[in-house]
């Protein structure tokens, strides 16, 4: 009898594994954003240390108007710096200073004031550069060809208040008038991006010089480039993109870069956009007015995001997306280590305030994310990112409150988001989201494996603290049916100050906690609640994690999440701005002292019976895998006492 | 003709008319059920989610659907069924183009308490208007039947599953453009 139960826990944990794993390792090289195929870092990188204001290798900007706000900085060593520096100023471009960079770990100081990078807006494509739909020496494979982007309308740039910039007086409106009729690809090879850094972006670093020797490290003299601002606060140096590019800086396969002090704004995709980078800090960043992201470091490891203060972004103020998936064949809830640190930031009036499709072995800590539609979200919903599906975040000691900002009604409603970009009022506090997100939540996991939220004060979310789902693979274009339910297991949520703020004062959340019931391993302890006990819609008990939390169910049938009905969400579509049945972008009402009940109605029936299955035989075969999956959490239930929590 | 006699073809004639004229007025009751399957695309998966059934498909663009379903007649009279009638809302990745039955025929009838496999087409277009992130549904289908050649009426039949599918990436959405498609 032993001995065949143990052979079944081993036939079990096998299946499991073989869920989880297979769903881990088996990545898809593309992604969803318009962007080439990214891989990730070999992780032999390092993160950068900060150089100081005197790093002997340096190029220094200005502006004309540079002296005067140096003028009126308050007199100390700071003011003394900046005014040595800018004896030593010899441009007014940012690029064309980091372009001038000769040696590895050159710092490019940033004197006060306001760059738009003229130069590089409006610079005229070489004929190579304005036919890469047709022409390219080294075009992305049709599979990974991602569309086109007409040029954007330099117009943008008019009336700006850059003055006596070197764009003017150097063909600007020549090239914008130009590039206005052209279009080209949105996604380019990496080689494309080396010959044409502006097509798309601003401000460019690209580390790797040799693209076909098959490795992305950063091989050339951009290597740890600096960029700092030197000016007493973020704003005292903006560099205001304008809608120009698609992105303000782009620093691909720039290992050990380090962005510092300064204010990024107004992109359709990125104000900070690092990709493929193994090292590189991001310190004292404004990154704000952006239609998607403020920051978004995509497919690289050895990353810290530090004292940013990111706001009125579409999608999300800071995204660590497909982050280097460490701990992807890791079947424990205890990470091996982190790729990216993000600490000490502010992400508010955004749709989200942190999101992470596939945002895998990241560590947010002393974060404050609040007045968003969501606080935090992660997900496993949408394919094509490399490291699905998500595993092995953690969320700790943040605050993440407030967060029941409503755009859709306010902005995508009245008509201001299908006004041209440039007139929406994003750097006003316009929000147009470009994604459905559950107005009212605190931390969102759509889908993901072996997070940890813990010691974070989750208060004043009026519809959930918490909110956990299932995702099903196929909606992630994964077919494979023993990965049906490789998402959400192993996540534990505990000792977290539910409604209560930092001061103790009781804030309540709409619900506490809000599960589908789906998934193993899941557990819920040790949380204060302003209610005295956490409220929750869970009508199995997950269990102490100690036990192993949750034996798998594949979710209560009363449950919907809402996110296939909201999937459906398009901002540009009058009809699909609010897709039948889905609830999102209802404004939850501010619960009140004596509403601590769940919002959820469907709360109070059983959880389901078995797994459903639909007709044919790939549907039986998913409900066999989903019974297979049941059969084996049952007994891994009886597994011994999991890894204690990290930190926990 | 006696007087009684009269009154009781009276009754009769009321008692036809009066059926006539609430079989007219009642629509066909159909309804779809499994087993289902899908043709045209390479990838496809069911799933329950809550109380939903979901049939997961591979966007391609410009390629049709095929949706199979048992289609049954549960009215007292045959129903012929003739066509789509359009529905008050599109999905916004699939355009129904025709219903056939099982044999291919446009235009075919179901007896009364009997069922048929039905298959819809649905071509996949418009990917190029919707971010890579959304998804659209199709859950229904409007039915234009008759009954005995002359009832017409409009049927809404709602499929035994939603099928879904994810808007695909740029890559496999040949028209698209970033200012074709919203953001997401």
């Amino acid at each position: 009898m032993r001995t065949s139960r143990s052979h079944v826990f081993l036939v079990a944990m096998a299946a499991l594994v073989g869920l989880l794993v297979g769903g881990l390792v088996l990545v898809s090289p593309a992604q969803a954003h318009e962007e080439r195929a990214a891989s990730f870092p070999d992780g032999t990188g390092a993160r950068p240390a900060y150089l100081g204001l005197d790093n002997p290798r340096q190029r220094v900007v200005c502006k004309p108007d540079t002296a005067r706000r140096i003028t009126q900085m308050p007199a100390g060593p700071l003011k003394t710096r900046n005014r040595a520096l800018l004896r030593r100023c010899e441009f007014t471009s940012i690029q064309s200073a980091i372009n001038s960079i000769e040696r590895r770990g050159t710092s490019i100081y940033v004197l006060p004031g306001y760059y738009t990078e003229r130069k590089w807006a409006n610079q005229k494509k070489s004929s190579y550069c304005s036919n890469l739909r047709t022409d390219s020496d080294d075009p992305l494979d049709s599979s990974q060809y991602i569309g086109s982007l007409s040029s954007p309308d330099s117009g943008a740039g008019e009336g700006a208040s850059e003055g006596a910039s070197e764009g003017a007086s150097e063909g600007a409106s020549e090239g914008a008038s130009e590039a206005a009729d052209e279009t080209g690809p949105i996604a380019l090879s990496y080689a494309d991006q080396l010959r044409c850094p502006q097509n798309l972006n601003l401000i460019t670093i690209l580390g790797d010089q040799s693209p076909d020797n098959g490795s992305i490290k950063c091989d050339s003299r951009f290597c740890g480039t600096q960029v700092v601002g030197t000016g007493r606060t973020e704003k005292a140096v903006t560099i205001d993109n304008q809608f120009a590019k698609l992105n303000a800086i782009r620093a691909d396969r720039a290992g050990g870069v380090y962005f510092r002090n300064f204010t990024v704004q107004q992109a359709e995709f990125n104000a900070l956009y690092i990709m493929e980078t193994d090292g590189f800090v991001v310190d004292r960043l404004v990154a704000r007015g952006n239609d998607e992201y403020g920051i978004l470091a995509f497919a690289s490891d050895h990353g810290l995001i530090q004292r940013v203060d990111a706001y009125f972004n579409g999608d999300s103020g800071i995204y660590p997306g497909s982050a280097s998936d460490l701990n992807g064949d890791n079947q424990t809830f205890k990470p091996t280590r982190y790729a990216i640190e993000i600490r000490n930031s502010k992400s508010h009036d955004n749709t989200l305030g942190y999101s992470g499709a596939a945002g895998n072995s990241v560590f947010a800590h002393h974060n404050e994310f609040f007045d968003n539609a969501t606080g935090i979200a992660t997900d496993s919903l949408f394919p094509d990112h490399p490291g699905l599906p998500q595993d092995h975040a953690r969320w700790s000691y943040n605050k993440i409150h407030s967060n029941n900002e409503n755009y859709y009604t306010r902005y995508v409603d009245t008509g201001v988001c299908e006004k041209p970009i440039e007139e929406r009022g994003y750097m006003d506090g316009t929000v147009c989201p470009v994604i459905p997100t559950p107005v009212g939540t605190g931390v969102l996991i759509a889908g993901g494996n072996f997070n940890s939220t813990d010691h974070n004060w989750i208060y004043d979310n009026w519809r959930y603290g918490t909110m956990q789902f299932w995702v099903p693979a196929p909606l992630r274009d994964e077919y494979d049916p023993s990965k049906l339910y490789d998402t959400s297991n192993g996540n534990r949520t505990f000792k977290n100050q539910m409604g209560i703020s930092p001061g103790g004062s009781r804030e309540h959340n709409g619900l506490d906690h809000w599960w589908d019931d789906e998934g193993g391993g899941n557990c819920w302890e040790d949380n204060t609640s302003s209610h005295g006990t956490a409220t929750d819609n869970f009508t199995v008990d997950p269990g102490p994690c100690a036990d192993g939390g949750s034996v798998f169910t594949p979710g209560a049938p009363v449950k919907d999440a809402g996110f296939l009905s909201c999937s459906q969400y398009d901002r540009n579509d009058p009809t699909f701005r609010h897709p039948p049945a889905c609830d999102w972008f209802d404004s939850p009402t501010e619960p009140g002292e004596s509403d601590p009940g769940p919002l959820d109605a469907g709360a109070a029936s059983p959880p389901a019976g078995g797994v459903g299955g639909g007709s044919g035989p790939v549907g039986f075969a998913l409900t066999g895998a989903g019974a297979l999956m049941m059969l084996g959490l049952v007994l891994l239930r009886r597994r011994p006492a999991p890894v204690p929590a990290t930190g926990g | 003709m006696p007087k009684h006699a009269l009154i009781a073809i009276l009754t009769l004639l009321l008692v036809a008319a009066g059926g006539s004229v609430a079989v007219a007025a009642s629509e066909p009751d159909l309804a779809a059920h499994g087993p289902t399957a899908v043709t045209g695309t390479d990838a496809t998966a069911v799933f329950q989610l809550g109380d939903r059934t979901v049939r997961q498909v591979r966007y391609h663009d410009q390629l049709t659907l095929t949706y199979s379903f048992a289609l049954s007649n549960d009215s007292r009279l045959p129903v012929t069924v003739a066509g789509l009638a359009p529905l008050a809302q599109e999905p916004r990745l699939f355009r129904y183009t025709g219903i056939t039955d099982a044999d291919g025929d446009p235009e075919f009838s179901i007896p009364a308490g009997k069922r048929r496999v039905v298959r819809i087409s649905m071509l996949m277009h418009s990917c190029e208007t919707l971010s890579a992130r959304a998804g659209s549904f199709a859950t229904e289908a409007n039915l234009a039947t008759s009954r005995a050649g002359v009832l017409d009426s409009v049927v809404a039949v709602t499929f035994p599953e939603e099928v879904h599918t994810g808007s695909p990436r740029e890559a496999f959405c040949p028209n698209a453009t970033a200012t074709s498609r919203p953001p997401g």
